[in-house]
């Protein structure tokens, strides 16, 4: 049936591809790029040790002491937190993008608490007002661009992306308010904070585990049984339909931004009140950014986006031990690596998703185009073929 | 081979597994006009899309004017003239006609273009302002704007995708007639139509294809409905549209005096008068964007009313949330021209969709305690204090029943006959009939006394519209008043009761369907007739939809 004229490269799309297999798919992506990355390392490195070094080194920076372990744990599930908190929202199809100024300021209300308040009323007392300003100020930072999108139709991505900024030099307004003499970092504070709940780290990384993944659980139900997690995923997938079921499309916006940011502001409380038991405008860690790939990366599903976050973190502390062993003192490389394996592991979701044909060799025509196929947005399903046309008019 | 415009030669694509088109062979003579028929999912779109560069066939060779083509954009197709205008119109709203025919090649200074545009116009009969916006137009005009936009570029081989679906019958005959012009100057069209009356009255050859294959071409003159019928379904089936006896009783719906503005903030129904009776279809004629969707809005409880009153088996239910509406049984089913934008959610599996309208009422399943007369007092009212608090729980529920509500929809699936892999598969996976199946379903499943429903069959085949039409009828028996928006007046004809006409949000007159014709509807569509105006009793009048004095 082939015939010359037809196009060099020919993609059609796979259905009922066994789920080992696109495991299969994506663990072989990830091989690939770290041993490419390996590759490029160990040529690059002043101090190189070697293939193998590359994983050991890997391995130890992320389990290497038990020390590591614990932060690896709690930056994971701080990470999923932040994840969990965006994926309510993007459920909606509302793109929060300023996860990062939702946990500063909780780091911030967190950090006025312990400022104002700490040694002054009992520890408790300070502990619950803490935990609830946070809360407010992380849902207070979300609910702004969502009241405005539920009232004024504005554009949600651009409002909740410059309310990062707006929280960050808010942060750096009150250190340089509190400390105006200083370097613009602010010295740990120590009364009113949360004790650690044990020895080492150990005990410092245990609230955030147990909380986050406590958190974690409890929205996986609230989006998959609850009423409201019905509501919020019925306006993500058509505003028009929840207006005719006769739900009130704006007080659910309002009302899952509240959500979304408290979640965020959560983490911020974890943050000061815990872990840093201070705030600077880089405390998110950009994991407001950060969530939302592991939230995509994860398919919006709370159990494999924990899998995402474990292992983002995995590559980030191994390595920073890599780059220590390997002598670079610089981050860039390390970054690379990084994105090096996100490039793989997203791309290879096109060979999970499409089956590509080559024509026969016999003739090959230069500068061609696959064939132009409206349904190649990444939609998961096969529009039914009488549906495509329709679909494309969209 | 020359004589032929078009020639497929053994054309397949496939989605996945399944064969959207199977060993098509079909031609396009010069100067001819070739009517496609199939039903829903028989291919027709597909294959009118590799004709027209959107996809690219799987199997297969394209001839044009017997050469080879290889056609894989467009652009390509544009090459080769070849031009579809499709279904769902591609236009820009903020510009002009002239600029929305220039816009994507190499156009002249726009003055020169509004005349050239002109030429084309007054070559085949067309209406067209080249300077008129499109937002300001009519749909018959936009289709205008498509087909000369490919007239524009050249093209001698015109697709046009379902053009009828969107027009009166005066503006169909308009648009029939500028088709013959066209084919008077040699250009050949394929028409894509459900409608069988119009494929006898345009075509000069019907291609039938079915599931995706090709089942045959025939001459029109050789052959007449019926055949057609068979040939596109693969069995014998009766065209008639069964209308049982109308057991017209009491009023249930009434609309007095009512003014809703539309979303610009205009009038888009004035003044509105009339009522519906249970065990009666009342069809609403008009033309799109008459004000069919704002009336059906304005019932529903989902847009505020201007002025006068929408009452309920006697009582007002203006001001009502449409939750507390739908729970008086008044329900409503509106099929968008997307066909999955209202009333369904189109990722969400068939349970969740069976709940969308009594999710909040779910609660936790806790049956009541049964009362027996043997209870003695105490015992009976232990057991309504239990009963009570219960019910307060089950109404308090935070969270979904989808057991319930996968009941309800295996029970739909059961009774409607709905094919689809499982009650847990995207609704927007089903085909169009289905969907559609699942949506009016979960409608009467509230048991409703009023239904609303607006374009129930919108692009449905044949076999899916007589079910569709099936279960109205049978809602009807069951004595639900049903208000039946509609756009094929055939149709309406043969199923509503009576048909009420709309032209710009005016009524323009209620008429029984026995009495009237296609003609007088459509004038008064058009709004040239207006039977509200006149006092000489023309003939149809159906009087006792409109409130009387004794009413009033």
């Amino acid at each position: 049936m082939k015939n010359t004229k037809e196009p060099f490269i020919h993609i059609t799309r796979r259905e009922g591809l066994p789920l080992w297999k696109g495991l299969l798919i994506r663990a072989a992506a990830v091989l690939i790029a770290l041993i490419l990355s390996d590759i490029v390392i160990s040529a690059a490195a002043p101090r190189s040790q070697g293939f193998f070094g590359f994983f050991g080194a890997l391995f130890s920076g992320a389990f290497g002491t038990e020390r590591r372990i614990w932060l690896l744990f709690q930056n994971t599930f701080l990470l999923l937190g932040v994840a969990v908190a965006l994926v309510v929202a993007f459920k909606m199809k509302f793109w929060n993008l300023g996860g990062n100024g939702q946990i500063l300021m909780g780091c911030l209300a967190c950090a006025i608490c312990l400022k104002y308040l700490g040694g002054k009323l009992p520890d408790p007392l300070v502990w619950l007002i803490m935990l609830v300003t946070s809360l407010a100020a992380g849902a207070l930072w979300a609910v702004i661009p969502a009241i405005f999108k539920a009232f004024f139709n504005t554009n949600e991505s651009l409002f909740t992306l410059m309310m990062n900024y707006i929280a960050m030099y808010l942060v750096a307004f009150f250190i340089s308010f509190w400390y105006p003499g200083g370097t613009g970092a602010m010295p740990p504070l120590t009364e009113g904070v949360l004790p650690p709940l044990g020895e080492g780290q150990m005990g410092k990384s245990l609230l955030p585990v147990l909380l986050f993944a406590v958190v974690t659980a409890a929205i996986y139900l609230y989006l998959r049984f609850s009423k409201h997690g019905y509501e919020v995923a019925l306006i993500g997938d058509s505003k028009n339909t929840a207006r005719y079921a006769g739900i009130n499309v704006r007080k659910v916006i309002i009302r899952t931004l509240l959500l979304s940011g408290a979640l965020c502001g959560l983490v911020g409380f974890v943050l000061t009140g815990s872990i840093n038991r201070m705030v600077s405008t880089t405390m998110d860690g950009n994991m407001g950014f950060t969530g939302i790939m592991v939230a995509w990366m994860g398919n919006l599903d709370p159990l494999i986006m924990a899998g995402i976050a474990f292992f983002i973190n995995f590559l980030t502390r191994g390595m920073a031990q890599v780059c220590t062993e390997f002598g670079f003192t610089s981050e860039a490389l390390s970054d690379t690596v990084i994105g090096l394996v996100y490039f793989f592991f997203i791309g290879c979701e096109f060979f999970i998703r499409y089956r590509v044909h080559f024509a026969g060799r016999q003739k090959k025509q230069p500068g061609e185009e696959t064939p132009a196929s409206p349904e190649d947005g990444g939609q998961e399903q096969a529009p039914l073929p009488e549906d495509a046309g329709a679909k494309e008019a969209n | 081979m020359d004589e032929y415009a078009l020639q497929l030669q053994n054309i397949s694509k496939y989605f996945g597994s399944v064969a959207a088109n199977k060993n098509i062979d079909l031609t396009l003579k010069k100067g001819e006009i070739l009517a496609l028929l199939g039903e829903n999912g028989s291919g027709k779109t597909t294959l009118m899309n590799m004709i027209s560069g959107i996809y690219y066939p799987d199997e297969g060779h394209i001839f044009v004017n017997g050469e080879e083509a290889r056609i894989s954009s467009p652009q390509d197709a544009f090459r080769y003239k070849i031009g579809m205008v499709h279904q769902h119109f591609k236009l820009i709203d903020i510009f002009s006609a002239a600029q929305n025919i220039v816009l994507g090649t190499k156009g002249s200074g726009l003055a020169r273009i509004n005349e050239e545009v002109k030429a084309i116009a007054e070559k085949y009969g067309f209406e067209i302002d080249p300077k008129k916006k499109i937002y300001d137009m009519s749909v018959s005009e936009k289709q205008t704007v498509e087909i000369v936009k490919v007239l524009y570029r050249g093209a001698d081989i015109l697709i046009l995708d379902e053009p009828t679906a969107v027009l009166t019958p005066q503006e169909t005959e308009k648009l029939f007639s500028v088709m013959r012009a066209m084919k008077a100057d040699g250009k050949s069209i394929i028409i894509i139509t459900h409608k069988l009356n119009e494929v006898m009255a345009i075509s000069d050859r019907v291609a039938v294809l079915r599931k995706g294959e090709y089942i045959g071409c025939v001459d029109t003159a050789d052959t007449d409905p019926a055949s057609l019928t068979e040939m596109m379904v693969g069995e014998k089936i009766t065209l008639n549209i069964s209308r049982p006896e109308a057991h017209a009783d009491r009023p249930l719906l009434e609309i007095r005096d009512l003014t809703v503005n539309s979303d610009e903030g205009s009038h888009a129904i004035e003044n509105l008068n009339f009522f519906i009776r249970g065990g009666e279809i009342l069809g609403v004629a008009g033309i799109a964007g008459c004000g069919q969707r704002e009336l059906c809005e304005a019932i529903a409880g989902l847009r505020k009313i201007e002025s006068g009153g929408i009452y309920h088996e006697g009582e007002s239910i203006v001001g009502l949330s449409p939750r507390a509406i739908s729970a008086r049984g008044v329900a409503m089913s509106f099929i968008p021209e997307d066909r999955l934008g209202m009333g369904l959610a189109p990722s969400m599996s068939v349970t969740d969709n069976m709940m969308l309208k009594n999710y909040q009422d779910h609660g936790y399943g806790i049956k009541p305690l049964p009362l027996s007369d043997e209870d003695t007092p105490e015992q009976a009212k232990k057991k309504n204090a239990r009963n009570r608090f219960t019910e307060f729980l089950n109404r308090h529920c935070p969270f979904v029943d989808r057991k319930k509500a996968r009941a309800e929809a295996e029970r739909i699936i059961e009774e409607l006959d709905i094919v689809t892999p499982s009650t847990e598969t995207p609704v927007r996976r089903l085909s169009g009939g289905n969907v559609q199946k699942v949506l009016l379903g979960r409608e009467i499943l509230i048991e409703p006394n009023v239904l609303i429903t607006a374009y129930p069959v919108r692009g449905l085949d044949i076999n899916s519209s007589y079910l569709i039409y099936d279960i109205l009828n049978r809602q009807k028996e069951a004595g639900t008043g049903i208000l039946f928006i509609g756009e094929d007046l055939d149709v309406m004809l043969a199923l509503c009761d009576k048909i009420m006409v709309l032209c710009h949000g005016k009524m323009m007159g209620v008429v029984h369907a026995e009495k009237t014709t296609k003609e007088q509807l459509g004038l008064m569509m058009a709004g040239a007739l207006d039977l509200e105006e006149e006092k000489g009793k023309p003939m149809g009048v159906a009087k006792d939809t409109r409130i009387g004095e004794d009413q009033a």
